[in-house]
């Protein structure tokens, strides 16, 4: 039987690759963690710290984003943006996400052969 | 901010040590900017504490995500390890009886049942041990295993001819062991009590050895194998063939039991078990031939 929780582990499956896009291209721009949650949040993507925070580690750690620690508003802070090769790697994300979004409105259509 | 405090040494207990401070010093910077707004908006610092570190979660989901794995043993390889576990369970039990049947017969040992149980459970649990210890130390050292990237496509040409049942194939197994162990000796279900047979038991010693030993063998490699093909289901027919006929030999003899025991026990003859035993042992080994038979009269 399909039920709630099967929904949510959809969408959570569904998000996560995007959540990644929607990473890289806010850190075009450099944020410090909480403010990064709240721009995207802003943009309606609600991701809690529980996860946005390791996540941008992990992208830290591969090389996709740089940070530095420097004090604002009389608070240390951990500033975070988009490496060189978080831009390369984005652009391929964004090619393959056109490509989905492409693949998934043809079937929604019907026009799939 | 006690509470905050509190809160960030859980999570500290539960992190890798490279990265810690880092990552507290983050999540610290965070909750207490969260704090901050809560208390601007006219929460209590209590309150707001109380709201920021509920929607962050419980220590041990925020530590967790933070670790580069969440398991022991993965998804990639798990199929693999149950595989290799019950194979080396299985494997390690019917090694345990062949040495118990070879070995301890020449130092003149019997063991009860009992015994038998224990030593298999003691040798199932070291078996899955060694087998969980070797998966994880694939899984935390990054390596593959090499077999799924040697697959070779045209090797499936000798395909099964139907998946083998493990469960079933295991508990034949199991039986024809400790069958064997009473058989040859080996195990004594009763110390004190004596065993008075028909000549057709000591006939028929050696040929029920080979039939039942053949059949240990088949099994063990099919559970090592997983599957049957087409010469191990015509072996498999052979085998319960060889043993109706061996058990219509002793139904047609004269096969009298009789256990003899201390004074308090007597004599008690024991052809009511013996024959519903038979009956069992015939119609099982009947079953399993129609088993066998089914898939081959159904590919021809």
């Amino acid at each position: 039987m399909f039920t709630d929780e099967y929904l949510g582990r959809m969408r959570l499956e569904l998000r996560r690759g995007m959540v990644i896009i929607a990473v890289l291209l806010q850190l075009r721009t450099e944020h410090y963690g909480y403010a990064l949650r709240q721009a995207l949040e802003a943009r309606g993507l609600d991701i809690d710290e529980g996860t946005l925070y390791p996540l941008i580690r992990r992208l830290e750690f591969q090389g996709l984003l740089t940070s530095e620690w420097r004090e604002e508003d009389r608070r240390n802070k951990r500033f975070y943006a988009i490496s060189t090769e978080g831009r390369a790697a984005l652009k391929q994300l964004l090619t393959e996400w056109d490509a989905l979004e492409t693949s998934i409105n043809s079937l929604r259509s019907g026009k799939a052969s | 901010m006690i509470l905050i405090d509190n809160y960030l040494t859980q999570v500290s207990q539960l992190l890798p040590e490279k990265g810690r401070d880092d990552i507290l010093a983050e999540l610290r910077q965070s909750l207490e900017e969260q704090v901050q707004a809560r208390t601007e908006s006219g929460d209590s610092a209590r309150e707001a504490s109380i709201a920021a570190l509920s929607k962050l979660g419980h220590p041990i989901k925020v530590a967790a995500a933070y670790q580069p794995n969440q398991y022991l043993i993965g998804p990639g390889i798990y199929p693999a390890y149950r595989y290799m576990l019950l194979r080396v369970i299985v494997g390690l039990m019917a090694l345990h009886l062949i040495l118990a049947l070879f070995v301890l017969p020449s130092l003149e040992v019997t063991v009860s049942f009992g015994d038998v149980v224990s030593h298999q459970l003691s040798l199932l649990g070291w078996g899955a041990f060694f087998v969980t210890l070797g998966f994880v130390v694939v899984e935390y050292s990054g390596e593959k295993l090499r077999f799924f990237e040697r697959f070779n496509a045209a090797s499936l040409q000798q395909a099964s001819t139907r998946p083998l049942e493990f469960g079933d194939t295991a508990w034949n197994l199991i039986i024809e062991g400790v069958f064997l162990l009473w058989w040859n000796g080996v195990l004594v279900l009763a110390h004190d009590a004596t065993v008075t047979a028909a000549p057709i038991w000591e006939q028929l010693h050696w040929p029920v050895n080979f039939v039942v030993g053949a059949m240990f063998l088949l099994h063990l490699w099919l559970i090592l194998r997983g599957y049957w093909m087409r010469r191990s289901l015509y072996l498999e027919i052979l085998l319960n063939l060889a043993g109706l006929s061996t058990l219509t030999l002793i139904a047609t003899a004269d096969h009298e039991l009789l256990l003899s025991g201390n004074d308090m026990l007597g004599s008690i003859p024991l052809n009511k078990i013996v024959n519903g035993a038979m009956i069992v042992i015939a119609l099982t080994l009947l079953w399993d031939t129609r088993k066998a038979l089914l898939p081959l009269l159904n590919r021809e």
